[in-house]
C-alpha cells in the first residue's frame, strides 16, 4: 500500500464499516426485543411468559429447556410461535417417556382397562380424583392393569411426569350369542358368561337341523350383541353373517374346533394350526388350564398378536377385521378345568372366558375416556421435532452482535494504525 | 369336542347297581335321537371320589337307605356347586319306602330341599315335548310301590337350573331292560331320557 491515494481510500472505507456497525449497534438498542439465549422456564410462570412473549417476542429464535414434559396449552403456545416466526427449539435431558390409555371394560363386573406405555423397568403409579388406584411396571411393550373401579380421571405418573386421562362412560352392554354343539364346553360357557352377568343367548346344535335355544337368539347385529362365540363346526352356517356382523365392528370368539373351519379362512387372526397330541390321561385329569387339550394356531398372521403360549404353542391370537376384533382359541375342553380344578378353578374359569369375551366385544362408548394428551413427550417431538442441546440452540442474534463490535474495533484500530503510520494526527 | 359319558354313581351304602341295564338304554336313546357326541358305554364313578367332577351329570338309583359318607356329601355338594346335576331315580316307587325316605334326606341336607318341578319347565321341552309332565312309567299304572301316578318330578335348582332332580316313578324299572328289545315298544319310554341329558347338556 504504498500509494497515498489507495491508503486514504482504505482509511475512508475502515471508517465507513466502523460507523455502519456503531449505527446498527446503536439502532439494535432501540428495537423492543432482545436475543434471548438459552431460555430455561419454570413450571408455574410457563404461560405467563408465554403470553408475554406473544405480544413481544423476545428473539428471533427461543431455546427452551424443559424440566418436564410440557402440558398441552404449553406446547400449543410454542408451536404457534413458531408459526408466527420465532424458531423455537427444546432440551431436556431428563424427560421420561409415558402415554397413557383408559377405556372401560366389556364386563360385567366392571372395571377400567388401563394401558401405559414407556421406558422398561419404570414403575406407574395410578391414582384417580379419590387418590391411589394402583401401580404397574412397564415391560418391554408398556403395561396394562385393570383398576376395578376409577372416580372421574386416572392420572398415571412417573417420578415428576404424568398423564391424565377422563374415565369413559360405557354402555350398557349388549348380549353374547354362544353358538355350538350340545356339550360339556358349550354348557359351561354360557354358564360361566351368565355368572359372571352377561345376558347370554345360545343356539346349541343337538341333531341335524335341531337345536336348543337359549334365550331369546335374534338377528346378529352389533345393536344386539357384544359378541359372538363360535364353538366349533355348527357356527359354519351362520358365517355369512358372522363376517358381516365383525366387519360392522362385532367381537367374534372362535374355539379350537372352529379354526379349522373354511367359512373363517378371512377371519382368523392365526392358523388353522393343529391338534397337539398329549397323552389322554392328562386331559381325563384336567385339574389347571395348563393341562387342557392344546391346539397350536400357529402360524400367527402378519396383522395379528399373540396373547398366549401354553407350552411353546400358540394358543391365543387376536386381529382386527374391518371394525371387530376376532380371538382364536386354541384351548378346548375347558369346562374339565372348571369341573375338576382346585376351588380357585371355577373363578378362573369365569374370569378367563370373561376376560376373553372383554378382549373383543363391541362396546359403545358414551363418553371420555380420550386423555388431553396421550403420550406428551411424542407429542413434543411431533410438534418441535428432536431436541437441540443448549450449544447448538445459542441464540444466533447474540453472535451477530458480537461479530459486528469486533467489526467495529478493528476497522477503528486498522484505520488508526494507517493514519499513524503515514504521519497523519 | 368330548364326548358325552352316561355316569352311574356308586354310594357305599345301599344297591347302587340295581338297574344296570338303564345306561346302556340311556346312551341307546340318545344315539338314535340326537347327533350328540355319545360314548358307547357308560362309566360307573364312586360318587366320594374326584373323578366323580369328570361327569357332569350323574345318574343315582337303588331300593336300599341312603347315607352319604363325608367324602360323598362334599364330592356331591362340589359337582352341583360347579355346574353339574344329579338325577336320583327311587327305585321302589314308594314314598314310604327307605330308599325315598333317606334319600330326600341326604339331598336336602347337602343340597336343599326338594321341591316339586312345575309340569311346564324346560326339562320337558328340551328335545321330546311333553306337555303334561314327566311321562308316566308302567310301574305306577299299575299299582306297584306306593300306588300312586306322582304328578312331578322334584327339585333342587340353583340359579335357574336344576341340580338336582328327583323321580319317584320309577324310571330304573321303565329302562332296565336291553335296548334291542325297544322295537316291540309302540312309544320308545326312554324318551325322556333323551330330554334329561340335552337338559343337563345346554341348560
Amino acid at each position: 500500500m504504498r500509494s497515498p491515494a489507495n491508503r486514504r481510500a482504505l482509511e475512508l472505507l475502515l471508517r465507513a464499516v466502523a460507523f455502519t456497525g456503531l449505527i446498527w449497534l446503536i439502532a439494535g438498542s432501540f428495537m423492543p426485543h432482545q436475543p434471548a439465549g438459552r431460555v430455561s422456564l419454570a413450571e408455574p410462570s410457563r404461560l405467563t411468559l408465554l403470553r408475554q412473549w406473544s405480544l413481544n417476542p423476545p428473539a428471533d429464535s427461543l431455546s427452551v429447556k424443559f424440566s418436564t414434559t410440557p402440558e398441552a396449552p404449553v406446547l400449543d403456545w410454542l408451536v404457534a410461535l413458531r408459526r408466527a416466526g420465532t424458531g423455537v427449539t427444546w432440551s431436556g435431558a431428563g424427560l421420561a417417556p409415558l402415554a397413557l390409555e383408559v377405556e372401560s371394560r366389556a364386563d360385567p363386573a366392571g372395571g377400567v382397562l388401563v394401558r401405559a406405555g414407556g421406558a422398561p423397568d419404570r414403575s406407574v403409579a395410578l391414582r384417580d380424583r379419590l387418590g391411589a388406584l394402583d401401580s404397574l411396571r412397564l415391560g418391554r411393550v408398556g403395561g396394562t392393569a385393570i383398576v376395578p373401579a376409577a372416580e372421574g380421571v386416572i392420572v398415571a405418573s412417573v417420578h415428576a411426569e404424568s398423564v391424565t386421562a377422563v374415565v369413559p362412560v360405557g354402555s350398557p352392554l349388549h348380549r353374547i350369542l354362544v353358538l355350538g354343539a350340545a356339550g360339556w364346553e358349550s354348557k359351561f360357557v354360557v354358564t360361566a358368561l351368565s355368572e359372571r352377568g352377561w345376558v347370554v343367548d345360545a343356539r346349541l346344535t343337538v341333531a341335524p337341523r335341531l337345536s336348543v335355544t337359549a334365550g331369546s337368539p335374534a338377528a346378529l347385529d352389533t345393536s344386539a350383541y357384544a359378541a359372538v362365540i363360535a364353538l366349533d363346526s355348527t357356527a359354519s352356517g351362520q358365517s355369512d353373517a358372522i363376517t358381516r356382523y365383525v366387519h360392522a365392528g362385532g367381537g367374534l370368539i372362535l374355539g379350537p374346533d372352529a379354526v379349522n373351519l373354511r367359512a373363517f379362512r378371512d377371519l382368523l387372526p392365526a392358523g388353522p394350526g393343529h391338534a397337539v397330541a398329549r397323552p389322554s390321561l392328562l386331559v381325563e385329569r384336567v385339574t389347571t388350564r395348563a393341562d387342557l387339550p392344546i391346539h397350536d394356531l400357529a402360524p400367527l398372521r402378519p396383522n395379528a398378536v399373540s396373547l398366549e403360549l401354553a407350552d411353546g404353542h400358540l394358543v391365543a391370537a387376536a386381529r382386527r377385521v374391518g371394525g371387530g376384533r376376532v380371538l382364536a382359541l386354541g384351548l378346548g375342553e375347558t369346562w374339565r378345568w372348571r369341573m375338576q380344578g382346585d376351588e380357585s378353578a371355577l373363578a378362573a374359569h369365569r374370569a378367563w372366558w370373561a376376560a376373553n369375551v372383554a378382549a373383543v366385544a363391541y362396546l359403545p362408548v358414551a363418553g371420555g375416556g380420550k386423555p388431553v394428551n396421550p403420550a406428551p413427550l411424542a407429542s413434543l417431538y411431533q410438534a418441535l421435532g428432536p431436541p437441540v442441546e443448549a450449544n447448538e440452540g445459542a441464540s444466533p442474534g447474540g453472535s451477530k452482535s458480537w461479530l459486528v463490535l469486533l467489526s467495529v474495533m478493528v476497522s477503528l484500530l486498522g484505520e488508526w494504525t494507517s493514519r499513524r503510520l503515514r504521519g497523519a494526527v | 369336542m368330548s364326548e358325552f359319558v352316561f355316569a352311574t354313581a356308586q354310594y357305599e351304602s345301599g344297591d347302587w347297581d340295581s338297574a344296570p341295564l338303564v345306561p346302556a338304554n340311556v346312551i341307546d336313546s340318545v344315539a338314535r335321537y340326537t347327533s350328540l357326541a355319545v360314548a358307547p358305554t357308560g362309566v360307573i364313578v364312586s360318587l366320594g371320589s374326584p373323578d366323580l367332577l369328570r361327569y357332569p351329570l350323574v345318574f343315582l338309583t337303588g331300593h336300599l337307605p341312603v347315607r352319604f359318607s363325608q367324602a360323598e356329601s362334599r364330592m356331591l355338594g362340589e359337582l352341583i356347586g360347579r355346574g353339574g346335576m344329579l338325577f336320583v331315580d327311587d327305585h321302589n316307587h314308594d314314598v314310604d319306602g327307605v330308599f325315598h325316605r333317606t334319600a330326600i334326606e341326604e339331598i336336602a341336607r347337602v343340597a336343599g330341599p326338594l321341591n316339586d318341578l312345575p309340569n311346564d319347565h324346560p326339562l320337558y321341552s328340551a328335545y321330546f315335548h311333553f306337555t303334561g309332565g314327566p311321562p308316566t312309567t308302567s310301574h305306577e299304572l299299575n299299582g306297584w310301590g306306593d300306588n300312586l301316578v306322582h304328578k312331578h318330578l322334584q327339585a333342587v335348582q340353583r340359579e335357574g337350573r336344576i341340580a338336582v332332580l328327583y323321580s319317584s316313578k320309577d324310571y330304573s324299572s321303565e329302562w332296565n331292560y336291553h335296548p334291542e328289545t325297544k322295537r316291540f315298544n309302540s312309544v320308545d319310554n326312554t324318551r325322556f331320557a333323551v330330554n334329561l341329558v340335552v337338559y343337563a347338556l345346554t341348560r
